[in-house]
């Protein structure tokens, strides 16, 4: 650990900054709290809104477990971990039932995270309306009147044209019935698992400069019409390739010689656990 | 529903023009405050369609944007039904709720009433998506019947109104309008720059709805034979004030302003 530095880097006052904002997004859930974004020696766009709440929250006993796209060692969750590890000195680890924080962009762990748990997700762009109103003030005028008729318009538009709602990553939910929020890039099939979660999930947007939560147990709804219900992707029969997972979220792969293609689970920490306890496919990934 | 002492001022004010003195048209020539709409009031009954006539710049547009909310008035009061406070001072959110469950208007200008970049399905499921109708097949079904009235092929139910003519531009507006089968319905300089030919088939469309809605109707338009064929009653405006008054016939045959009888004149 580096000394040179305050624990976790940023210096105490910022940190409680930081967590005052914290505070102010879980007591009202979905809203988008500004916050004094500071310098990190990461780029912006690097997920430095969610290495900034990862600092001012983390405690030296705490271990902290990184994943860019469910993958562990990616080399943005690496720079990361490396980053907070020579900073903080917590323990690090890829196993998501370990883990005390797990900090991370576009994807949640596959098991059930607990109420012991915290989730800190990294935003790229905290604000579900940008996809329908480009002015800021106006999209919060429609947040304030709770005024989200345009993006049920938007999702209508779809349905016209293409018979089913195109929005993938990132799809607009209804938390706590109040605020229409972005749950960042996270597939449809990870929507779910936010609706009355029991862990606390924490969202930072560094280049925007703002902090939004979901506080444990609250309503999440995904936008959906009464007759066209929200679904999460589906893999049909397909299974991991490594551990033999099936029904959990897996990447498509193409094999560049044979243009063949192949899954495996997303979550790279879930996957290695399953090997790890046995579990194998009776596919080879090629 | 009524207006009453309906007063629009771009600008200050000052202790003449706020007494109507020295007044150049609508504007004051010592303060420089354009007086767009001056102490207007009538009433309209369901079922009735009040025609409201005056060249350009008279405050004809002004009085519609007050009456669906898109602007706040300087003063006055707006009884939608009787027992019924100041609808001006009710808040916004409030206001946006009655005009998409209740109003429905046809912008002079179908850049203002429709977005040019969603299908014309959508723009006519606005207003009914906005009064919390979430159910797909409920909206499709209800965008088909409308489509009929306004007699647009279902073909075109995908396409952008930006690729579509004027006088269908306005169509798809005034289904839009009378989606949630409104108790006031605006139209504002409905075929106003169409051709001819057009025109008459958008005349036909806004026949058949008075015809066959229970709908108070507010018919905006500088050109008095579009008044003369659908309106039950008149009211002409210049520089910003009501100035007559009356059933139409009365209004045609009779007209007792100057401005009227000139008006009156010029279309025989
Ligand atoms: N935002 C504005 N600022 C200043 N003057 C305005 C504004 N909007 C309208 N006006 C003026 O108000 C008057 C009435 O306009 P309008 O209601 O559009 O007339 P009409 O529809 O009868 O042609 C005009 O003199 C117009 O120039
Ligand atoms: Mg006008
Ligand atoms: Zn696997």
């Amino acid at each position: 650990m580096n000394r040179n530095y305050n624990f976790a880097y940023l210096d105490e006052s910022s940190k409680r900054e930081i967590r005052r904002a914290i505070l102010n997004a879980i007591a009202i859930p979905g809203f988008q709290v500004p916050f004094g974004s500071r310098e990190l020696p990461i780029g912006r766009g690097w997920g430095t809104g969610g290495i900034q709440i990862t600092l001012s929250i983390i405690l030296p006993d705490d271990t902290l477990k990184v994943i860019d796209q469910g993958s562990d060692d990616s080399v943005n969750a690496v720079s990361i971990k490396r980053f907070i590890s020579e900073c903080t000195g917590v323990g690090m680890t890829t196993d998501s039932e370990t883990a005390s924080v797990i900090q991370s962009r576009h994807r949640i762990p596959e098991i059930p995270l607990r109420s012991d748990q915290i989730l800190v997700l990294q935003v790229p762009e905290p604000e579900p309306l940008k996809l329908v109103e480009g002015s800021e003030v106006e999209a919060r005028r429609m947040h304030a009147e709770k005024d989200y008729n345009l993006m049920w318009l938007r999702l209508f538009e779809d349905l016209v044209q293409f018979d089913e709602i195109v929005a993938a990553a990132g799809y607009p939910v209804m938390v706590n019935g109040r605020y229409l929020t972005n749950p960042s890039p996270i597939p449809r099939y990870d929507v779910p698992k936010l609706n009355m979660s029991e862990t606390l999930c924490l969202f930072g947007a560094g280049r925007e400069k703002k902090i939004y939560a979901i506080p444990p147990y609250t309503r999440v709804e995904a936008l959906s019409f009464e007759d066209v219900p929200f679904a999460v992707e589906s893999f049909g029969d397909h299974y991991c390739c490594k551990c033999g997972a099936k029904g959990v979220f897996l990447d498509e792969s193409y094999n560049e010689k044979t243009g063949e293609k192949y899954y495996q689970c997303s979550d790279t920490g879930y996957c290695n656990g399953r090997r790890a306890a046995g579990n194998r496919a009776d596919i080879v990934c090629k | 529903m009524s207006v009453n002492r309906l007063t629009v001022r771009y600008g200050t004010g000052c202790s003449d023009c706020e007494n109507g003195i020295g007044l150049q048209k609508n504007r004051c020539p010592k303060c420089g405050t354009i007086w767009a709409l001056r102490d207007a009031a009538f009433s309209l009954y369901q079922g009735e369609v009040l025609g409201v006539v005056g060249e350009s710049g008279s405050g004809k547009s002004t009085m519609m944007k007050c009456i669906c909310f898109d602007e706040s008035p300087t003063l006055g009061e707006y009884t939608v039904h009787t027992g019924g406070g100041n609808a001006f001072q009710l808040s916004r959110q409030s206001q946006k709720q009655f005009r998409n469950e209740r109003m429905g208007m046809v912008y002079q200008n179908p850049m203002l009433g429709l977005k040019m970049d969603y299908s014309v399905t959508s723009n006519i499921a606005e207003n009914l998506i906005a009064s919390n109708c979430k159910n797909v097949s409920h909206l499709r079904a209800r965008v088909t019947e409308l489509l009929e009235i306004v007699e647009i092929s279902p073909f075109r139910m995908k396409e952008k109104p930006k690729y579509f003519s004027g006088g269908m531009q306005q169509r798809v507006q005034i289904a839009k309008a009378i989606a949630n089968n409104p108790q006031i319905l605006l139209l504002d300089e409905v075929t106003t720059g169409l051709d001819l030919s057009v025109q008459a088939k958008v005349l036909d469309v806004i026949k058949k709805i008075i015809r066959e809605f229970n709908v108070a109707v507010i018919l905006v338009s500088h050109d008095l034979a579009v008044i003369k064929m659908l309106a039950d009653r008149t009211v002409v405006m210049l520089d910003g004030e009501i100035i007559e008054r009356g059933l139409t016939d009365q209004v045609m045959e009779d007209p007792q302003h100057p401005y009227t009888q000139q008006l009156v004149h010029s279309l025989l």
